[in-house]
């Protein structure tokens, strides 16, 4: 029973990277170059700048450098494929949904365990979500049950479970929806904890629990061996994991290492990988014979945000002449160094719901720019230099930023050069630091600012982009935009069909484009680098540490 | 660091000079002679010349500068030295060698204002507390603890959201609040020790106001430590003002100051391969405190009349 | 001079007292809150909503301090805003390394400053002194973060023989001897970089203090009366020169705990300054008041000590 799941995984595996393969991808995802045959044994040693906070519990962490720490010691059910679509079983054999899609039924792998030798099995899945949605959870991750029925009524302490969850047998769990909803399996929390570890422990105590700080027990190919607090986890080769002979690895470790010294430590072979690279560093590293470097499009973004509500910005025409009027391939390419891309949507380049047809959208024209703000009453009637509001009246707009990204630091004053060739005085305000800055942008106090936004495989735009959303910063309310978001997770054909849910995203994207409420600067590359005596390693839209394919790395037996 | 060692390094005070000069002539004022020592002693003199030859540099910087330090060429960014850029281009495209002329002027004025603030701020209540002793010491004393413990950090942030910026004067304000309490301490310590001369003593039997007393008998000669105190603070600041940049809060984009610039060789690589970056300001920091601290020493041996020199 | 340190110790009260309300306000100054900054679009607005409230972040300022301050006395240090985890905890995790990395600074500084300091007196205007007086002023001049990453360039990158990061060596599970050395073996590079400008200063003031102890009268008479010159050094010189040097110490402890930010984060070192760094960057309150409560009561007692030993030091100071 075991060989033949696993057999069906890898053959499900290999045919979609082969499939892959042959499409190609704007997105570097080749495999390491294979040496000879995997061998086990071998230790890799990973770098993060900050040390991880202890929380090694997957639903109370919040720290990043947590999630780095435990990614490979916690399964989830299932994981994206290189075109971001939600169908690599993990945990879970095989899901299907009803057909009015409000009842997801999960089917588990039968022969997983967890790092003390349990079963996994319907029971931790169903205590996972209970924990979330229990009125004494302290986490952020409620979100990600509350779409289940019965799971806001637990939340508010009405309901002792959750009723739209039932355990159908010791493998399969069914879940009831509120709503059908095209993102449903996105949004829902598949990282099971330990129910006979966690069971009896009260909520609130969880995240202080010795099994979340000293003795975590995971479902992954690899379990905690060593937490040095503040300092380094060591991770070791899990031997009961489901899928046989891997992970090859004998060890990773996890090492804290500031950037300033990282890539000295990967030069000198102290550390074996590192992420998140500078693009200044890109040539030092390539240069570099026994390190291989890879980029790919980073998943998100920088802007300028305009506060539409602001009676200054008003005018759509205005915040599309200053879209023109900003060379942002120059930003790209100086500032970048070329690794990174022009954005013009919400979307990344390798999300399914990529709008082509904005790819060009806006290109870098100040004539153009210039006869907006002509057409919109803008015109320099002084002979200044600078353009005067249709009123007459001297016209000046303040750019804010924060500290916290030297890139972005920097590009602030190019930006606000660019304008003034356009003649458009822009005043800069002196950077103030990340969390003042944004409490200046969340209160108003900013008319043009920059920020930045991440995304994820899930194209929903929702939480930053209704008009109802707290997040919407520039306070652009259109209800085109809020009925198109809708459209796209809640309409039977975007459900059925994920090209019409493309379909309703590119139009929004295109309105969007039009109405202008940022100006979508650019997107850096994510960019990472390791030792070449590390095979196997796969690189794709979420580059190679986040990826799943962490059980397929080794080291040839004379470098290990 | 601290340096109330030197309030220890007790400088004898000055009483009448009863030692006619060499050509004959009436003893001249401590002063004319504090001053003829101080040109005597040659390392002091180089001070002085390199500290002004800085100084004009900087505020000569927009006839000797080619470029202008703000302006970024994103086409010609981490450039090697060569006859347009005599430094090179940063990450940004902006000419080293302007930016270097322009960074002296910030960075001695860092250096110069929170100096005197500070020396006015902690030497005025230094001596206050110094010379009143029981409750006024006690209290200001503790305001220096107070002051001592409170984290830098917090309070630039919090000047700074007062304020509504991160801007330069902000950082001199920040700075001065937060290093004043270590002069006062010394200038306390000189007070509390001075106080029991005779000659205080004598000047309270007479009457003297106590203002008079603190000013005109006490300070000129608790000025040697004082001195040392103040050209040692300047020299600091101006690499103070490097580590903030370090942390993120040191003067803010896009102004150079030596400091800034020699935040590039945080990075390894710029460290080792592209030495014309960091190493110019880095030399301007060395060579200015340099300067300040002889000048410093020769300030201190002026006014000293008992210790002999070789 | 009891009734004095009495005094004092009594003091101290009212002085935590005034700086615990100082630091409370300034930190309601600074704009924003623990849960501002952290913008993740996925998590619901509501969330940070909600845990303002369990924090109690949405009551008065005042209410909050006195909530604080009477869990505080009580001895409870609160719970981090931002990672959920008992402000001891985090503290008693760092507090050791600091404590390390502190006293091994002091060691090396006095090791080091005190010979060099008075060898440069003791052959004053020499080549070595005016080489040692111009690195001390490099040293002096120099930010430490600049020191670390020279340190780690040319002893870690370059000839391999110190550590780049870390308290001690990942996933090694050394004990007893060994992981001593380890230690040691890590905390050499840090440990310079923090103490190389006070070698630099200690340098200075003792070659002062030894030059200036040297000119004094009886030493003069000592040499007269014909005592031989090394136990003049020792007897008479020494003992004067260094002990302004003592009295620096007890000021410096509490200044080291806090102020070691860039080492600690170039170097990785997991200490108590990096931590107060991140609560102030988080207006993480509960760790800002009870790390700086801590480094508090570290320089209030330094300021203690070193005022008494100033006493015994300078017979004619007198606290009245």
């Amino acid at each position: 029973m075991k060989r033949k799941s696993f057999l069906i995984a890898m053959i499900f595996v290999l045919s979609l990277s082969a499939f892959l393969a042959a499409c190609g991808q704007q997105a570097d995802h080749s495999s390491g170059e294979s040496a000879g045959e995997p061998v086990p044994g071998g230790t890799v040693t990973l770098s993060m700048f900050s040390a991880p906070k202890g929380v090694f519990n997957p639903i109370f962490y919040e720290d990043q450098y947590d999630w780095y720490a435990m990614d490979y010691a916690f399964d989830d059910l299932w994981a994206y494929d290189d075109k971001l679509q939600l169908n690599v079983p993990i945990l879970a054999e095989k899901w299907e949904f009803s057909d009015d899609g409000k009842v997801l039924t999960i089917h588990l792998r039968k022969n997983a365990k967890w790092h003390d030798g349990e079963p996994i099995t319907a029971d931790d899945l169903i205590f996972t979500w209970e924990t979330i949605a229990d009125p004494d959870y302290s986490g952020p991750r409620y979100y990600m049950v509350e779409m289940i029925k019965g799971a806001q009524e637990k939340h508010e302490g009405k309901a002792k479970t959750i009723s739209g969850l039932t355990k159908v047998d010791d493998h399969t769990v069914k879940v009831e929806f509120e709503h059908a909803q095209a993102n449903a399996l996105d949004n829902l929390w598949d990282h099971p904890i330990p129910k006979h570890v966690y069971e009896g422990v009260p909520v609130k105590e969880m995240p202080n629990h010795e099994a979340t700080k000293k003795n975590p027990i995971g479902s992954g190919p690899f379990k905690f061996k060593e937490i040095k607090p503040n300092e380094y986890v060591v991770l070791e080769k899990n031997p009961d994991y489901y899928v046989e002979g891997k992970p090859y690895l004998d060890q990773i470790i996890w090492k804290v290492i500031s950037q300033d010294v990282a890539i000295a430590a990967l030069q000198n072979g102290e550390i074996d990988f590192l992420s998140n690279i500078s693009p200044a560093e890109f040539e030092t590293i390539e240069a570099m014979e026994h390190i291989e470097i890879k980029e790919t499009q980073y998943f998100g973004y920088q802007y300028l945000g305009f506060k539409v509500n602001n009676p200054k910005l008003k005018d759509k025409k205005l915040r599309q002449a200053i879209t023109y009027g900003i060379n942002r391939q120059a930003l790209v390419d100086g500032l970048l160094k070329g690794h990174g891309s022009v954005l013009n949507q919400h979307m990344p380049k390798a999300s399914w719901a990529y709008n082509e047809k904005l790819e060009d959208a806006y290109p870098y024209d100040p004539d153009k720019a210039k006869q907006l703000l002509e057409e919109a009453g803008y015109k320099d009637t002084n002979g200044d230099g600078f353009v005067e509001d249709p009123k007459g009246k001297p016209f000046s707009l303040r750019l804010d930023y924060p500290t916290g990204d030297e890139i972005r630091e920097k590009s602030a004053p190019i930006i606000a050069e660019d304008l003034k060739k356009i003649g458009l005085k822009v005043e800069v305000a002196k950077p103030r630091e990340f969390a003042a800055h944004a409490d200046a942008v969340e209160k108003d106090k900013v008319e043009m600012w920059l920020m930045g936004w991440s995304l994820t495989p899930d194209p929903d735009p929702s939480g930053i982009w209704l008009s109802t959303d707290p997040w919407n910063y520039p306070h652009w309310k259109n209800k085109k935009s809020d009925q198109l978001i809708r459209d796209a997770v809640r309409s039977p054909e975007a459900i059925r069909d994920q090209n019409k849910r493309k379909e309703i995203y590119a139009e929004w994207t295109e309105l969007v484009s039009e109405e202008a409420p940022y100006v979508f600067l650019y997107s850096q590359n994510l960019i990472e680098a390791w030792n070449k005596r590390v095979q196997g390693v796969t690189f794709d839209w979420r580059g190679a540490i986040e990826h799943y394919k962490v059980t397929d790395w080794w080291i040839p037996k004379d470098q290990q | 660091m601290s340096s109330s060692a030197e309030v220890i390094l007790n400088q004898p005070e000055q009483g009448p000079d009863l030692k006619p000069d060499s050509k004959g002539k009436k003893g001249k004022s401590p002063l004319q002679l504090a001053l003829r020592r101080f040109v005597r002693n040659r390392m002091a003199v180089a001070g002085i010349f390199i500290l002004l030859a800085v100084t004009l540099l900087s505020v000569c910087a927009p006839l000797i500068a080619k470029h202008n330090p703000y302006t970024s060429d994103l086409y010609n960014t981490d450039a090697r030295p060569d006859g347009n850029h005599w430094l090179g281009t940063d990450d940004t495209g902006r000419d080293a060698f302007s930016r270097l002329l322009y960074g002296g002027r910030i960075s001695l004025l860092i250096g110069l204002m929170t100096m005197m603030f500070t020396v006015l701020i902690g030497g005025t209540l230094g001596a206050i507390a110094g010379y009143y002793g029981k409750w006024v010491d006690m209290i200001i004393m503790r305001a220096t603890d107070v002051l001592l413990t409170l984290p830098t950090l917090l309070m630039f942030l919090f000047l700074a959201s007062i304020l509504e910026k991160t801007s330069l004067w902000v950082l001199i304000i920040a700075l001065a609040l937060t290093s004043w309490a270590t002069t006062a301490r010394i200038v306390r310590g000189q007070f509390l020790s001075l106080r029991e001369r005779e000659y205080v003593l004598s000047a309270r039997a007479i009457g003297c106001s106590d203002f008079r007393i603190i000013f005109r008998h006490m300070i000129p000669n608790a000025l040697g430590p004082i001195i040392v105190n103040a050209t040692l603070l300047m020299a600091v600041m101006i690499s103070v003002e490097s580590a903030l940049s370090f942390l993120g809060f040191g003067v803010p984009e896009p102004t150079p100051t030596w400091g800034n610039m020699l935040n590039g060789a945080r990075n390894i690589r710029v460290l080792s391969q592209q030495p014309w970056l960091w190493l110019p300001p880095g030399m301007m920091i060395v060579i200015t405190v340099l300067a300040i601290n002889f000048i410093g020493d020769g300030l201190r041996d002026a006014f000293d009349t008992r210790s002999s020199r070789r | 001079m009891t009734t004095y340190i009495l005094r004092r110790l009594l003091v101290m009260i009212p002085v935590l007292f005034t700086i615990s309300v100082i630091l409370f306000t300034m930190i309601q100054f600074a704009p924003g809150d623990a849960f501002t900054g952290q913008l993740d679009p996925n998590v619901d607005a509501r969330y940070y909503e909600e845990m303002r409230q369990r924090f109690g972040l949405d009551k008065s300022p005042v209410e909050q301090y006195f909530l604080w301050a009477g869990n505080f006395v009580k001895g409870e240090l609160g719970i981090s805003f931002r990672h959920k985890i008992p402000v001891s905890e985090m503290i008693s995790g760092r507090i050791g390394n600091t404590f390390f990395l502190a006293v091994c600074a002091l060691i090396l500084t006095y090791v080091l400053a005190i010979p060099l300091g008075i060898y440069s007196a003791q052959h004053p205007y020499g080549k070595v002194d005016y080489t040692l007086t111009g690195a001390a002023f490099v040293g002096l001049s120099m930010p430490s973060f600049f020191a670390g990453i020279l340190l780690i360039y040319l002893f870690a990158f370059k000839v391999r023989w110190f550590p780049f990061s870390g308290t001690v060596t990942a996933g090694a599970g050394y004990e007893g001897i060994a992981l001593w050395l380890d230690k040691l073996h890590h905390v050499v590079l840090p440990a310079l970089t923090l103490a190389i400008i006070n070698i630099a200063s200690y340098m200075r003031y003792t070659r002062a203090s030894v030059l200036e102890a040297k000119q004094q009268d009886y030493v003069r008479t000592a040499f007269a009366k014909g005592v031989p010159a090394p136990l003049v050094l020792r007897r008479h010189v020494l003992r004067n020169a260094l002990l302004p040097l003592v009295t620096l110490f007890g000021l410096d402890l509490g200044l080291l705990f806090s102020g070691a930010v860039i080492t600690e984060t170039i170097f990785s070192w997991p200490g108590l300054g990096q931590l107060l760094f991140e609560a102030v960057v988080n207006r993480d309150y509960p760790i800002l008041m009870a790390t700086t409560m801590l480094i508090s009561v570290c320089v209030l007692v330094g300021n203690l000590v070193a005022d008494i030993l100033y006493g015994v030091v300078d017979p004619r100071i007198r606290y009245d």
